[in-house]
């Protein structure tokens, strides 16, 4: 089973939010990572037919021995077919306020048409309990979605994205709003599910990729500037990562001069993170300390 | 929310009062005793206007806040603005209705116990009258003091025990929990159309919006009510009795009264030209002044029956088509033209209200962002708009045909809705209506239910719009 990108492109009048991006997607967890505005969530929307695709827009095709025979084809094509193997879990928590998880799951359910029994014999009911307890929503499932905090919304989301045991996965920041055990349990979790399935996780936070993704797609206004996994990627930063030891006097002033991530507190002092191709002199050369963070100021920070 | 309707009694109690003194004068009646005022010569207590106006004012304040605080227990026990609107309207529709039950009626006792009765002070203070409570006399002000204290008491301690539990528990009464987790449940259970429907009624506010567009609908066709005179009326029970297909009956009555007064007109004119001639002497002249007048008067009272006869005797030549001799009166403010306005103003207010409800269902997905899953969901935004479109069309049926039956109700109550086999060309004013020949021996009940299908389509067509429109908007969006 794959999904193939094949220069895909996508205009918004005379805006490129997408200038021909190819790329195969396999079984396995993907983090897109992106700044704002860089074309993930386009991108995402292209794969959900949420967003139509320009005329010269390039083919987004999909293969699977089970839904195509193993052949390629269009997903427009496949269509339905293609749509009810897709979990969606978007980025915006839109809802309907007035309903609950429940009765919330069971219209998702209706929508994505699924059977009153799938393959292993679960009701439709009971797939929807169980998803509500993987979430931590059990207590709360006939109680009014308006009523929810974010992190409670983005479970729900979660949890209709799951509905069905989609063969896709798209999650658009799936953990938004979450506070940091939350986030650990979600990752942890979407970790478990990635053996047989193709994971999308479109994220500007790093540090939800580094845990679980095993190839990371780098998106900057439109274009695909890198890809490899958080291992190799990390390991293509060796001599350009440094520190330089300062003063809050002289911090601002570093922060303008050169491309700078975060200020850490050591015992010399202060210590502010620097990436670039040629480190100045002042900076220390880090080399065990590097993660992903590193790698996204390199690639998203301009110099 | 105290000191804002004290604050807007004030003032519009001062100009109120302003206005008057300008307009009518006399401020110096301010001083006159109450009971000076024909209205209010049974006021049982000594005071002058002034005083009584301060009374008013009082009570009318009192009667505002028992309102406001009885809306806000509403609004705690039952979950949901929507719902609660939807009740206040039906308790104050409700009291409208029982406000007009009539003196004789078994329940006339709800004409004075009513909650629209607070608004008129002047009456209850003004008025004095005895209430048989189990065969003794009561006075009917100090039963409605009581009851008014009765249901104050009761709200305060709903309220009282609402906040108080919720204090302790910090959430709301456990009533309206429970009744949340029910209808929860409930529309867990229910098919995606009842889902449909519950975003449509609840969500989007459709159901404020119907029930705000049936009370205006309600209030023009009631206001729009055409009030008869008693020989008028008395005229409609007599062709309501003798009337219909077989007049015949009246058709003597009325070729009586015709030859009586032909009669009493040949002989008026030949009293006449005797009395110019001098062979008459005065007190026969009177006498046949007087015959004439009182067969001419006998004539005028069944003119309108004639009239009616001699139409039916046309159409019948001409076009072999037997009418009814019935009353126009009803019909043609129910079907007529003197009821035009009124069917054209409740009928754009009905499609408006199904136009907007309409518009907001789609809009609402994309507000919310629901399109983005609905769009990407194996079944697709065209199927769950055509979902959307079936269920609708099929909502809107019910709600005309439950609204529409209710009119011809009302209808049935003032006007009667008298024979309604009867052809439809039985009511005079159809004669410029009517499309030829085409609907003329239609009876009066198939033409309603053709006015029910024209409303229905119309109202189809409205709704499909309204799909269309917000449809385009959200792909223009997107």
């Amino acid at each position: 089973m794959y999904l193939k990108l094949e220069n895909v492109k996508k205009t918004y009048g005379d805006v490129k939010a997408l200038k021909g991006i190819s790329y195969t997607f396999k079984p396995g967890i993907y983090g897109i990572l992106g700044a704002n505005g860089a074309g993930k969530s386009t991108l995402i929307n292209l794969i959900t037919d949420n967003v139509k695709r320009d005329k010269d827009g390039g083919k987004i095709l999909f293969c699977d021995e089970a839904l195509t025979g193993g052949t390629e084809e269009d997903i427009l094509k496949l269509g339905s077919k293609f749509r009810a193997i897709v979990g969606y879990m978007p980025q915006q928590q839109g809802f309907y306020e007035d309903f609950s998880p429940v009765a919330f799951l069971k219209y998702m359910a209706s929508l994505k048409g699924l059977k009153r029994k799938d393959e292993n014999g679960k009701t439709v009911m009971e797939q929807i309990e169980e998803l509500l307890k993987i979430v931590n929503l059990e207590s709360v499932k006939y109680k009014k979605i308006g009523g929810f905090s974010g992190g409670m919304r983005q479970r729900v989301l979660l949890a209709q994205a799951l509905l069905g045991d989609p063969k896709i996965l798209i999650l658009d920041e799936p953990t938004a709003g979450l506070d940091p055990k939350e986030r650990i349990s979600i990752r942890n979790y979407i970790a478990k599910l990635s053996s047989d399935r193709i994971i999308l996780y479109a994220t500007h936070v790093v540090s939800d990729i580094e845990c679980i993704a095993g190839e990371v797609v780098m998106i900057r206004q439109g274009e695909m500037i890198q890809t490899g996994s958080p291992v190799e990627l990390i390991a293509n930063m060796k001599g350009k990562v440094g520190e330089i030891y300062c003063t809050t006097a002289n911090l601002e002033e570093l922060q303008n001069t050169y491309r700078a991530g975060n200020v850490r507190q050591r015992e010399k002092g202060l210590a502010l993170r620097v990436v670039s191709d040629h480190l100045p002199e002042e900076a220390v050369p880090v080399t065990d300390t590097i993660d992903l963070e590193d790698v996204y100021l390199y690639y998203f920070e301009p110099a | 929310m105290e000191l804002l309707l004290l604050i807007y009694l004030i003032l519009s109690s001062s100009v109120n009062l302003a206005l008057s003194i300008w307009m009518y004068g006399g401020s110096n009646a301010l001083a006159e005793p109450i009971q000076s005022i024909q209205a209010f010569k049974g006021y049982p207590y000594v005071q002058n206007c002034a005083e009584y106006l301060c009374i008013v004012f009082c009570g009318e304040f009192l009667a505002l806040s028992l309102c406001g605080i009885a809306g806000w227990c509403l609004y705690e026990l039952i979950p949901g603005m929507n719902l609660t609107t939807f009740v206040l309207f039906l308790v104050f529709g409700g009291e409208w209705l029982l406000s007009r039950v009539p003196l004789h009626s078994r329940i006339s006792i709800f004409r004075d116990f009513n909650v629209l009765r607070l608004f008129d002070l002047n009456t209850i203070l003004g008025t004095y009258k005895n209430l048989d409570v189990f065969g003794i006399p009561v006075s009917g002000r100090m039963c409605f003091l009581i009851v008014l204290a009765t249901v104050l008491a009761v709200v305060l301690l709903i309220l009282g025990w609402s906040y108080h539990i919720g204090r302790r528990r910090q959430e709301r009464l456990v009533l309206p929990q429970l009744l949340s987790t029910q209808i929860q449940k409930i529309l867990a259970s229910e098919s995606i159309v009842f889902k449909e429907l519950s975003k449509m009624l609840f969500s989007c506010k459709g159901l404020i919006i119907i029930t705000v567009s049936a009370g205006i609908m309600a209030v023009i066709t009631i206001s729009g009510r055409a009030d008869y005179s008693e020989s008028q009326k008395s005229m409609d029970a007599i062709y309501l009795q003798q009337g219909g297909e077989n007049f015949d009956e009246i058709r003597v009555l009325v070729e009586e009264r015709l030859n009586d007064y032909a009669s009493a007109l040949e002989r008026f004119d030949e009293a006449k030209r005797k009395n110019q001639e001098g062979r008459i002497d005065a007190t026969e002249y009177f006498n046949e002044v007087t015959t004439y007048h009182y067969y001419q008067d006998a004539y005028a009272a069944v003119k309108e029956m004639d009239e009616k006869i001699q139409r039916i005797d046309q159409v019948k030549q001409d076009k072999n088509l037997s009418l009814y001799l019935m009353s126009d009166r009803g019909y043609e403010m129910i079907l007529g033209p003197k009821g035009r306005s009124n069917r054209i103003l409740t009928g754009i207010i009905w499609l408006i209200a199904v136009l907007l409800t309409t518009i907001r269902v789609l809009s609402f997905e994309d507000k919310t962002g629901m399109i983005r899953l609905i769009t990407s969901s194996a079944k697709g935004i065209g199927w769950n708009i055509r979902m959307k479109m079936a269920t609708f069309t099929l909502f809107w049926c019910m709600c005309f045909c439950f609204l529409y039956c209710c009119r011809l109700i009302w209808y049935r109550f003032v006007y009667g809705l008298p024979y309604l086999n009867a052809p439809l060309q039985s009511l005079a004013f159809t004669d410029k209506m009517l499309a030829g020949d085409a609907l003329a021996g239609v009876p009066v009940w198939c033409y309603l239910v053709m006015m029910l299908i024209m409303g229905l389509l119309l109202t189809e067509l409205v709704c499909f719009i309204g799909f269309v429109i917000s449809a385009k908007l959200i792909q223009k969006r997107i």
